[in-house]
């Protein structure tokens, strides 16, 4: 609207100064004014007089409006439209109603609007010389008033904006009066005759409507050319670690050391700064590449680069100009690389900032690089990265970077023969820099994990070789057994004639039976866990799983799961963590991918282990869906009859079998109840029970039967149920003095199962005596798990509460075990492998130690096993009903 | 009961995301280990123009091996992808009489990791 005014002011004026001749002519002078030619000289006496964008011809509409001081310029329609076209423009931005009262002052003082958006200071050079036409005005340079680099980005520029005047033209305010007031009288007949008077005027004669209208000049729009400012929006978004990461990294910057001496010096030698903080050396890292000039580099950067977004942006900047002297690609890119890893710690710029730059990559062509590299500038190190992959899909970087990045450092070194050194010193700066994230880099980490894998594999081959049953390329493997071996061929137990003979074939011909320790799956992440229990996947075999979770009630922590891979034994493939401690672990058959979990705290949850990037279980029980009130020993997947599919089983130390169903939601049935059973041996009076619940610890279904299952209570006692009964045993069996706390069908003789508890004993049953076959009694502790293995019929391992890793071998001996593995921690779980001769045992320092077994040869056909297994049974017991 | 157990589960799922947020942020510990382990003599990552970005070796090795492994890497990805149009080159070993050259590529970046041979 200023313009406007303007314009209506200027042409007010001009007419005033025509009607009143204050320039002495009337406002028709245009044919009479003296032609007033205005020419511009610089300061060696060129003629720059400034060319007219447009000619414009003259009509009288236009001269009458654009005349301004008629004394001084030529009448001829051009001068006067442009210099007023100038004029207009120029005090678009600084026009004050002041400004234009005293538009004569204005030109001899030379408008400081035009001062300052021109170099030009147009100042006449001798008003009185208005005789003559032409006008010399000299140019006077004033100094360019460049922004300085970082101070003028920084100093906050003050925009003012204000209102346009306003001109009221008719201000009416109306009046309220009270009804009290004295004049109301008046005030009523006054209003009652307007009224009067409006519906009178409608049809009468007496008024009549008019309208006026304002002239507006006439416009023409030019268009000037500038390159586009390029813009860019960047959103940040801290979290409140981040901040506080930030505020520590901060103040350990603040206390780090200088850097090396040698860098220092290095940067000494280059004669450039010597401030020794990392600007510095982001400043002769700059200079050295060619993107400050040194003369500003040297004086203004230095001291200048504080904040490190100013870096970035400095070398934008600068880039921004250079890159129009066509300056490299590759030039550019590494301006870009140094200036953004500044700037890529500053806050935590989210990978979500990619969206931008990509959509500027969709958008842009390599010519058009130069505007897109600005984003990289401010933005993380992987907005570079992805500019970068550009340029290489370009097709033309491919080949080229490398083996020319000397070229590369001797083309833009403005200093000169920095070259290599430049990069090196370059290179130093960027390996030494710690603030570079890594974390930012897309991908960098799934690509660690393969470089992870690649490498332990190698240092581990060997290793992985043995697991597979793969001769290994050193044909020495007894180098590093620390094992104490029973030693076999010592002793003859007088009562074991039949196997003394079988022995000694074993013990001369055969290898000696030993486990070799392998390696240990175990990592930061699970120092100090107790590891309760450990699965192998179903599908694939070699997947280990382990569940953390500690025994007592004390120490209880979260629980976690890791799975564990053999290509990488020193970090889980995946973690899984839960809120309270693991106590049971099975994979489902029907789906390998369903992990049932039962934890510390009774519940029981099923994860979905394709996709360990969701840390919530598919389902879970809670107080709603039912739990149990004590923790899970053991969860079963069980292939049900029913049309559900498979099931959950779990029990608990409150007593409870229960099956889950999986439908929308766990629902659970309690498949029995286990209830004390009074111990009938002794004959002694029946002794009340202050609770009727007994607590389990275990059960094992049966091979033959899925529906008959064995459970092995805290009493000591052993209960065969049946999945159609939830009240009654079928059977109990007694032997135990303590809490039973494995129980375990032997999977080639489905009658006979194995049982061990914290008595130190393990006891052999057969499924119809009440009474224990064998019992093996070598443990000085509590023994904690028990498994067969699962290709010798005859091999069964336990660990115990002192470290004992025992495997038993039946054939051998029934008496002591075949071998004895001892540790310092305590074990709690021990896992035989399908498909190698391994053993896993686990125990409470958070590692699952991995054995090869040597020695234990297993025959070819499953019923030789089983014949084997007869063979030692009989041989051992003495009396045997099958 | 309900409301308990909904909220159970939302402190469950906040705890267990802020760990898999603390999970993500492994790439620099992962590379520390590495560089740690057992037998590595040198780790380096280095950008697709073959900038080194993180190294554990002194500058001029780290040099050498970014001037030369990288147009290696290059070309052998070329030449895979001329063979195997769909399949990405994710592994690169390289084996001498004492050390072995392990490099992952990826589209931005690459890791080599120099080992000393294992059956030593």
């Amino acid at each position: 609207m200023s313009h406007l005014s303007y314009s209506s002011k200027r042409s007010l004026r001009s007419m005033k100064s025509g009607r009143f001749g204050r320039a002495g002519k009337s406002f028709k002078m245009v044919e009479a004014a003296e032609p007033d030619i205005i020419q511009v000289f610089d300061e060696h006496g060129n003629d720059v007089t400034p060319k007219p964008l447009t000619t414009l011809r003259a009509t009288s509409l236009h001269e009458r409006l654009l005349q301004i001081n008629t004394d001084r310029f030529s009448p001829e329609s051009e001068r006067p439209s442009i210099y007023s076209r100038y004029s207009m423009a120029s005090s678009v931005a600084s026009f004050t109603p002041d400004t234009l009262d005293n538009d004569g002052a204005d030109r001899e003082e030379g408008d400081p609007s035009m001062m300052r958006w021109s170099s030009v200071a147009i100042i006449p050079k001798d008003t009185a010389h208005s005789a003559e036409n032409q006008r010399r005005i000299q140019l006077i340079y004033s100094s360019i008033i460049s922004p300085r680099l970082d101070q003028d980005f920084e100093r906050p520029i003050s925009v003012i904006i204000t209102e346009s005047e306003t001109f009221e033209i008719l201000s009416l305010k109306g009046h309220i009066l009270n009804n009290t007031y004295e004049n109301v009288k008046d005030v009523l007949d006054r209003n009652a005759r307007y009224k009067k008077l409006l519906q009178l005027k409608v049809g009468s004669a007496n008024y009549s409507d008019s309208s006026a209208q304002t002239l507006f000049s006439l416009h023409k729009s030019k268009e000037v050319q500038v390159t586009a400012k390029h813009t860019e929006t960047e959103a940040c978004q801290a979290n409140s670690w981040d901040i506080s990461d930030t505020y520590a990294r901060k103040q350990q910057a603040g206390k780090k050391e200088l850097p090396d001496p040698e860098n220092r010096d290095s940067i000494v030698q280059r004669g450039s700064a010597i401030d020794v903080s990392e600007d510095a050396r982001i400043s002769t890292l700059l200079v050295s590449a060619g993107y400050l000039e040194p003369s500003t580099s040297t004086t203004a950067v230095p001291s200048t680069l504080g904040p490190r977004i100013t870096a970035g942006s400095v070398a934008g900047s600068r880039r921004g100009t250079l890159l129009g002297s066509a300056a490299s690609l590759r030039k550019t890119l590494y301006g870009a690389f140094a200036g953004s890893r500044r700037g890529s710690t500053v806050g935590s710029v989210l990978a979500s900032k990619r969206g931008s730059i990509s959509g500027s990559r969709a958008g842009s062509r390599r010519g058009s690089n130069a505007g897109s590299l600005a984003p990289s500038r401010k933005g993380s190190m992987m907005g570079n990265i992805s500019f970068s992959r550009r340029a290489s899909k370009a097709g033309v970087m491919m080949d080229d970077p490398l083996l020319s990045r000397g070229s590369l450092m001797e083309k833009s070194s403005g200093v000169g023969d920095e070259g290599t050194d430049a990069l090196l010193m370059a290179e130093d700066t960027a390996c030494e820099k710690k603030d570079l994230d890594l974390n930012k880099v897309f991908g960098l980490l799934k690509a660690l994990e393969v470089a992870e894998r690649a490498l332990v594999q190698n240092t581990m081959h060997d290793k992985l070789l043995f697991y597979r049953d793969f001769k290994p390329r050193d044909p020495e493997i007894n180098g590093s057994v620390q094992v104490t071996l029973s030693a076999p061929q010592n002793e003859k137990p007088a009562d074991e004639k039949e196997t003394v003979l079988k022995r000694s074939p074993i013990a001369k011909v055969g290898p000696v039976k030993q486990v070799e320790w392998l390696w240990d799956f175990s990592c930061d992440l699970t120092e100090g866990r107790n590891i309760s229990c450990l699965a192998w996947n179903r599908a694939s075999k070699d997947l280990l799983t382990i569940g953390y979770g500690q025994f007592e009630f004390g120490s209880q922590k979260d629980g976690l799961i890791a799975f564990w891979s053999l290509k990488n034994a020193c970090y889980p493939h995946a973690t899984l963590t839960a809120p309270s401690g693991v106590t049971a672990l099975d994979f489902s058959t029907s789906n390998p991918n369903l992990l049932a979990v039962g934890f510390y705290s009774g519940n029981i949850a099923i994860y979905d282990v394709r996709s360990p990037q969701d840390p919530m279980p598919i389902v879970q029980s809670g107080l709603s869906t039912g739990k149990h009130t004590d923790p899970v020993w053991k969860v079963q997947w069980i292939d049900s009859n029913s049309e559900h599919g498979e099931s959950l089983v779990s029990i608990s130390t409150d007593g409870n079998v229960t099956q889950w169903f999986l439908k929308k939601e766990l629902e659970y049935v309690n498949l029995m109840t286990l209830k004390r059973v009074a111990s009938n041996s002794r004959g002694a009076p029946l002794q009340p029970f202050i609770s009727r619940r007994a607590a389990g610890m275990c059960f094992d279904f049966s091979p033959r039967d899925s529906s008959i299952y064995l459970v092995g209570t805290e009493e000591g006692r052993i209960h065969k149920c049946s999945r159609s009964y939830n009240e009654q045993y079928l059977q109990t069996y007694v032997g135990h003095t303590g809490p039973v706390f494995q129980v375990r069908w032997s999977p080639f003789i489905p009658s006979l199962f194995l049982s061990c508890s914290s008595d130190w004993t393990v006891c052999l049953w057969q499924e119809d005596k009440e009474t224990a076959l064998l019992v093996f009694q070598s443990a000085t502790q509590s023994l904690q798990d028990l498994r067969w293995s699962f290709t010798n019929a005859c091999v069964f391992g336990t660990v115990s509460d002192d470290g004992h890793l025992e495997i038993w071998d039946l054939s051998f001996s029934a008496v002591r075990p075949a071998i004895v593995y001892e540790e310092k921690r305590r074990l709690s779980c021990v896992l035989f492998c399908q498909t190698s001769p391994i053993v896993v045992s686990a125990g409470s320092n958070g590692a699952a130690s991995i054995f090869r077994m040597v020695g234990f040869d297993c025959e070819i056909n499953e019923a030789d096993e089983v014949q084997k297994l007869r063979k030692a049974l009989a041989s051992n017991v003495n009396t045997l009903s099958d | 009961m309900e409301d308990l157990d909904a909220e159970e589960r939302e402190a469950e799922r906040l705890l267990a995301s802020a760990k898999l947020f603390q999970r993500k942020t492994a790439a620099d510990e992962t590379f520390k280990w590495i560089a740690s382990h057992k037998g590595v003599l040198g780790t380096l990552i280095i950008s697709s123009m073959g900038f080194p970005i993180r190294s554990t070796m002194d500058s001029p090795t780290t040099m050498k091996f970014a001037v030369f492994l990288g147009p290696l890497v290059a070309k052998a990805k070329q030449a895979l992808h001329m063979i195997h149009a769909s399949q990405e080159l994710t592994l690169l070993r390289a084996r001498t009489s004492g050390r072995e050259v392990i490099i992952v590529p990826k589209d931005d970046f690459a890791i080599i990791i120099l080992q000393k041979a294992s059956n030593k």
